[in-house]
């Protein structure tokens, strides 16, 4: 093969395939012309057009004609490509008769790095999404065994401890004549303490069920007012002790709703008992039922401690107890509001709040009309 | 054996997996999952078959390296959709740690090799691509397995793969290891003459019936 033969071979070549930027740039900086791999890469023609609408050189420092004065010299010069993405190129400045003559080339050591990297790193977020999974599915199987040994654990102390409350209460009614003042005050300790501790194991009992995923309600046809009237009735009793006003103001001709009375009891109860706990001495806690629609609002306010945002983004978290003291200074599981909330979200329901520390607090209960499982059917 | 993927199903992968075409494949696994696929069966016969696939076509140049690297990409973002199957089945008290050795940066094979460990109700330890000896000897002196498996993909990495080995056993003095890989395509079949209770592994159905004859022995 003659050289000139071997030369033109070579030139074809690179002309055809070689990955290097080449452009003619005139007096002003228009490109006069440009190889297929420039317009490739830069996604458009190029003849025509400034070299500052695609080069990016945003302090407009880049003059090419001072930088032809060092034709040896590379320099870096970042271009917009096809992708929209920039990349940077190793540039050469030439000068021409016309001009300057520009050869830009990608750094492929860098890209080859860059590349390892890519692959590399989504090796890493392949390999941490298993462990995550896998911690996951462990934690499940972890809080499985714990619900587990909770519920065996409480429904085997429920009927000792029940024991214990039914027979402290019995003496201290029927042999009270028989101690002194101090031995009464030991009996009502115990049957305080076991009435709290009676208190914890439903809860405790109430929780396993419900994150066992086998929580059932049982629904029925019921008015809620006269749930509320029955429910408000019994935290008078608790009120009174506090010398905290229970106000209670129901909307009229609420439709009947299909819910668990007894579950929807105990949400409401947990609710009150929460609000009198929190609430001082001569407060007031307000009880509102509305009709809103397509749902059915029930209300407790109250204007005692209140809570922080930090303390509400707990509220319903299991076994993270409020860091906010009870104004009597009563006893409670943390799990009254947790147990509330999961049985409002059975009935297709939710328990929005509201509070500000100081000024108290707003529990609102919806609850939807019409019967939930018939619709899901 | 029918097992819901028939040829014309694969074509489709193949073409979306080399098109770098996620959804597509998603699509495809979870159908198959949907319908009941064994998830050993989805591993063997659809991702190590067109990866297998996927790596014939780079050797013989019909696709470009990157498209391989895509196609591996792919694979591996799909593996987690087998991952609630999988791991929240009662485990048995048996543990495998897993990994590549040193300078093997094909992780692929030694990931679907943890994966299969837990397909069998193990605990499958993962430690990726390139693993450090000092690395892979914490875990094992922490873990203490049943087993430890390392994958080797490029032969020119079976030196280090020995060097694993010996390592394995200053933590672990009898252990059983599982080597396995593309790399023994090539060479290094000799490797378990040279050390004692070594075994070389050349599919993951012979790692599915290791698993299972393992758990009956003890």
């Amino acid at each position: 093969m003659h050289l000139n033969q071997r030369e033109e071979q070579i030139n074809q070549y690179l002309q055809k395939n070689a990955q290097v930027l080449c452009l003619d740039l005139l007096p002003d900086g228009t490109v006069s012309a440009a190889n297929a791999f420039a317009e490739q890469f830069v996604g458009r023609p190029l003849v025509g057009v400034h070299f500052r609408e695609f080069v990016i050189d945003f302090k407009k420092i880049i003059n090419p004609f001072e930088l032809a004065k060092n034709p040896q010299g590379i320099h870096l010069v970042n271009v917009t490509t096809y992708t929209g993405l920039p990349q940077t190129l190793r540039c050469m400045f030439s000068p021409t008769k016309e001009g300057v003559l520009v050869l830009g080339g990608v750094d492929v050591a860098e890209q080859e790095a860059l590349r390892k990297q890519i692959v590399g790193l989504n090796q890493q977020l392949g390999n941490l999404t298993r462990d995550l999974q896998k911690g996951n599915a462990e934690l499940l199987r972890l809080n499985d065994l714990k619900n587990q040994f909770l519920g065996m654990a409480t429904h085997d102390l429920r009927q000792p401890v029940g024991l214990i409350m039914t027979y402290s209460e019995f003496l201290n009614d029927e042999a009270s004549n028989s101690l002194d003042e101090e031995q009464r005050g030991f009996l009502q300790q115990v049957f305080e303490a076991s009435v709290f501790m009676r208190r914890l194991i439903d809860d405790f009992l109430d929780v396993a069920v419900i994150e066992s995923g086998h929580f059932e309600l049982r629904r029925t046809l019921h008015t809620l007012p006269a749930l509320i009237e029955r429910i408000s009735a019994l935290a008078q009793i608790q009120a009174r002790k506090k010398k905290v006003e229970l106000r209670i103001a129901q909307a009229r001709d609420l439709p009947p709703l299909h819910i668990d009375e007894q579950k929807m009891g105990q949400v409401l109860a947990n609710l009150l008992a929460n609000a009198i706990e929190y609430s001082s001495e001569g407060g007031t806690v307000h009880v509102l039922t509305r009709d809103e629609g397509d749902r059915v609002e029930i209300v407790v306010r109250d204007a005692g401690v209140g809570m922080s945002e930090e303390e509400l983004k707990r509220l319903f978290t299991p076994y993270l107890k409020a860091r906010r003291k009870k104004t009597g200074g009563e006893k409670s599981t943390g799990l009254g509001l947790v147990i509330a909330r999961k049985i409002t979200e059975a009935h297709g329901g939710k328990i929005l709040v509201e509070s500000t520390p100081g000024k108290g607090s707003v529990f609102r209960v919806l609850l939807p009309k019409g019967n939930p499982e018939k619709t899901k059917k | 054996m029918d097992t819901g993927i028939t040829e014309t199903l694969y074509a489709d992968y193949l073409a979306a997996l080399i098109r770098g075409d996620r959804l597509v494949c998603a699509d495809i696994v979870k159908r198959l999952l949907d319908d009941g696929l064994d998830v050993g069966v989805l591993y063997a016969q659809l991702f190590q078959r067109s990866m297998y696939e996927v790596g014939e076509k780079w050797e013989s140049g019909e696709i470009a390296i990157a498209t391989e690297h895509l196609a591996t990409s792919v694979t591996e973002s799909l593996m987690p959709l087998v991952y609630p199957l999988v791991f929240s089945r009662e485990h048995l008290p048996h543990t495998a740690v897993v990994s590549c050795v040193s300078d093997e940066y094909h992780q692929m094979g030694g990931r679907m090799v943890a994966d299969i460990f837990e397909m069998n109700r193990w605990n499958g330890y993962f430690l990726g691509a390139n693993t450090a000896l000092p690395e892979l000897q914490t875990l094992v002196d922490e873990k203490s397995p049943d087993v430890v498996a390392l994958s080797v993909s490029i032969y020119s990495n079976l030196p280090n793969l020995e060097k694993a080995i010996t390592g394995v056993r200053e933590v672990r003095p009898t252990i059983p290891i599982l080597i396995g890989g593309q790399a023994f395509l090539w060479g290094g079949r000799d490797i378990p003459s040279r050390h004692e209770g070594i075994q070389l592994l050349t599919s993951l159905s012979e790692l599915q019936r290791w698993t299972r004859e393992f758990v009956s022995e003890t």
